[in-house]
Order: structure tokens, then C-alpha cells, then sequence
């Protein structure tokens, strides 16, 4: 094969890495609801990094990696759930220095979602209870070194 | 990056240690902006997370969503499929970033709120964002393209976002099966004997 081919091809999806995350979120999201159903409980903001190899290619996180620490959370603060949820994912300056040092073997990524925990006064939907958390809380690493 | 790689060994190697420290500085530069940089996405969740259920026993809402919602063709690869399905509802971003910095898109709020619909609920919800095959191709195509690649490089490799959920109707659980949580109500009190209209009660009257 040509080599200059084979360099242009490798080039040319090298950095089309998957970085695939598949994170469950809590509950319902509900759309019905009013300002005067809530009261505020305060903000919460929810972090998680995570650990992939190869540029992104392998080491999927776990399906939880967002949804056990907005639970517990919104249990700490006496919550019944959240409003004004944003979602963010990004290479902080960390990652991306981490990234450069390793040449793209280890590359982390965060995933952050920030909100208000409310105390909702609306009946709740008929199903089991999303907010029950484990009794001893397990942080995003030893859930991910679990996981491998 | 092989491509960060590449510039890195070609600013730092041996035989190129010769060169202005001009050169070494862009070469830098470059090497930082080819990196992963941040790729920041942000998008808002319309709607409130309700934790006390799952919804797992609510009933489904099987009415299509408008077929505005979805998104196809060109508008399609540029901002994502949009939201599509019935009871199942996907709703698709496409972020973009100008030389992996930048921003260019405004997040999923628009498909999430078409998928939620204005007094609608979604359960088993799940946040999906991946480099998908088809972020993948659009930058192995566009590369090779003269004139479209100097845009493939700045605006390229996008991510595509997904948020997947069950639709349900909000219906609430009746009072009698709410009582999980909540406190037994006390007893009501007893009513008061109503008197007799005709005969005011008095001190000596006598009951038969």
C-alpha cells in the first residue's frame, strides 16, 4: 500500500475516536409541572470524570456515572427531585494536558450536571421510588475500577 | 492526536533543532489547537427530574410527536436528526466546535422540550454523546476536498448527542396509593350531635 495513503487515511480518522457515554438519569422528567408545585432546596452541581484509552476508542463509563450522584444528592438536601438541570461534557485543561502528555492513550473527559433541588408539591407518577440510594455512597472512581 | 503527533516531533526532533524559536512556538500552537481542547458541550434539560417514581407503572403516551420535530436531510447532518418517535422518543443534537474550542451550536433544548411536548413526562431516560461513525465519515469525506478542507479542520470532528426516553402520560397516582411517604391522617372529629330544630334543648326536659 502507499504509504502516503496509508498516512493520509490514518490522519484522517485518527481523531474519530468514540468517546461514547451512555449515562442513565433518575426518575421521570416531567414537563407538567409549575413554578408554584416546587420549592427550592438550594443547587447541587454533580461531577464525573472519566478514563478513556486510546483516544477515546475504548472504555466506555458506566451507565451510572451521573445518575447514583444526583440521587444522593438530591437525598441529602431532602429533595424530591430537580429543576434547571444543565448538562455539560467537555476536556477541561487538566484532561487535555493529560491527553498531550500520554499522546492521546489517556484521555479524560468531564461530565458535569448542575441544577436545583426542589421539593416537589404535585402527586407524584405511579412507579417505584428512583431516589432510594445504596446506604453507603460509592464515588464515580471505585464505581468505574468496579466496572473494569 | 496523530496529527498533534506529528507537529510535536516535527518542532522538537533532533534534526530540526536548527529552527527559529518562532517556528518552535507556532508549531506549539498548532500542536494545542489540534489537541482534544475542550470540546465543551452544554446543553439545558427543560422540565423538572422527578426522583419519587421511575414511571414505570404510568400510562404510555402513544400520540406521534409533529413531524416538525424531526429533521432530515442537509438540516439533518448539520444539527442532528431532531426528535423523532412515538412512545420511544429520540431526541438528536449535532455540536460543532470551531477548532475544538468553540461552540457553535446551542445544545438540545429545543429537541428535548419537542420531545417532552408541553404537559408531557419521559421516563427511562438516558443521556447518550458519542464521535458516532457518521461524525466520523463526515470528517474522512470532507478532508480530501480542496477548498472544504481548510472548514473540515477548523469545524471538524462534531459529536452527536442523544437523550432517550420512554414517553408517559403525567397522571398521577390517586391519593390512597400516595400514602408511602407521606403521614397517616388523623381521625376527623366526631360531628356534634345536631339538636332538634323544633325543641331547643333545656335543663329539664326529659328524654323519653
Amino acid at each position: 500500500m502507499n504509504p502516503r495513503l496509508l498516512l493520509a487515511a490514518t490522519l484522517a480518522l485518527a481523531p474519530c475516536a468514540c468517546f461514547t457515554m451512555n449515562a442513565e438519569l433518575p426518575g421521570v422528567l416531567r414537563n407538567d409541572l409549575t413554578p408554584a408545585d416546587q420549592e427550592s432546596l438550594g443547587t447541587f452541581t454533580v461531577e464525573g470524570r472519566h478514563w478513556f484509552l486510546v483516544e477515546g476508542l475504548f472504555g466506555k463509563p458506566p451507565r451510572d456515572l451521573l445518575a447514583a450522584d444526583i440521587r444522593a444528592a438530591v437525598q441529602k438536601r431532602g429533595g424530591d427531585g430537580a429543576t434547571g438541570l444543565r448538562y455539560e461534557s467537555e476536556h477541561t485543561c487538566g484532561d487535555t494536558a493529560i491527553g498531550t502528555c500520554t499522546l492521546g492513550c489517556l484521555v479524560p473527559r468531564t461530565y458535569r450536571v448542575t441544577g436545583t433541588v426542589v421539593r416537589i408539591r404535585a402527586p407524584r407518577l405511579p412507579g417505584r421510588p428512583a431516589k432510594l440510594v445504596e446506604s453507603e455512597a460509592i464515588d464515580v472512581d471505585t464505581r468505574v475500577a468496579q466496572r473494569f | 492526536m496523530p496529527l498533534r503527533r506529528v507537529v510535536v516531533t516535527t518542532a522538537f526532533s533532533a534534526g530540526n533543532a536548527q529552527r527559529s524559536s518562532t517556528a518552535r512556538a507556532v508549531a506549539l500552537l498548532v500542536a494545542l489547537a489540534s489537541s482534544p481542547a475542550c470540546q465543551h458541550y452544554q446543553t439545558d434539560l427543560p422540565g423538572t427530574l422527578d426522583l419519587r417514581s421511575d414511571g414505570a407503572e404510568a400510562p404510555l403516551e402513544t400520540r406521534p410527536l409533529p413531524k416538525e420535530a424531526a429533521r432530515e436531510g442537509l438540516e439533518s447532518w448539520m444539527k442532528g436528526a431532531g426528535t423523532a418517535g412515538a412512545t420511544t422518543v429520540i431526541a438528536e443534537d449535532r455540536a460543532f466546535w470551531a477548532l475544538r474550542l468553540f461552540p457553535l451550536g446551542d445544545g438540545a433544548n429545543e429537541e428535548i422540550a419537542a420531545a417532552l411536548g408541553k404537559d408531557g413526562a419521559l421516563r427511562a431516560l438516558t443521556l447518550h454523546e458519542e464521535l458516532t461513525p457518521f461524525d466520523a465519515a463526515l470528517l474522512a469525506c470532507t478532508l480530501p476536498i480542496p477548498c472544504v478542507d481548510v472548514g473540515t479542520v477548523v469545524m471538524l470532528p462534531s459529536f452527536t448527542v442523544q437523550l432517550t426516553g420512554t414517553r408517559v402520560r403525567p397522571t398521577a397516582v390517586p391519593e390512597a396509593r400516595d400514602s408511602g411517604t407521606a403521614p397517616p391522617l388523623a381521625d376527623p372529629p366526631a360531628a356534634a350531635p345536631t339538636p332538634a330544630l323544633d325543641r331547643p334543648p333545656s335543663a329539664g326536659a326529659v328524654t323519653p
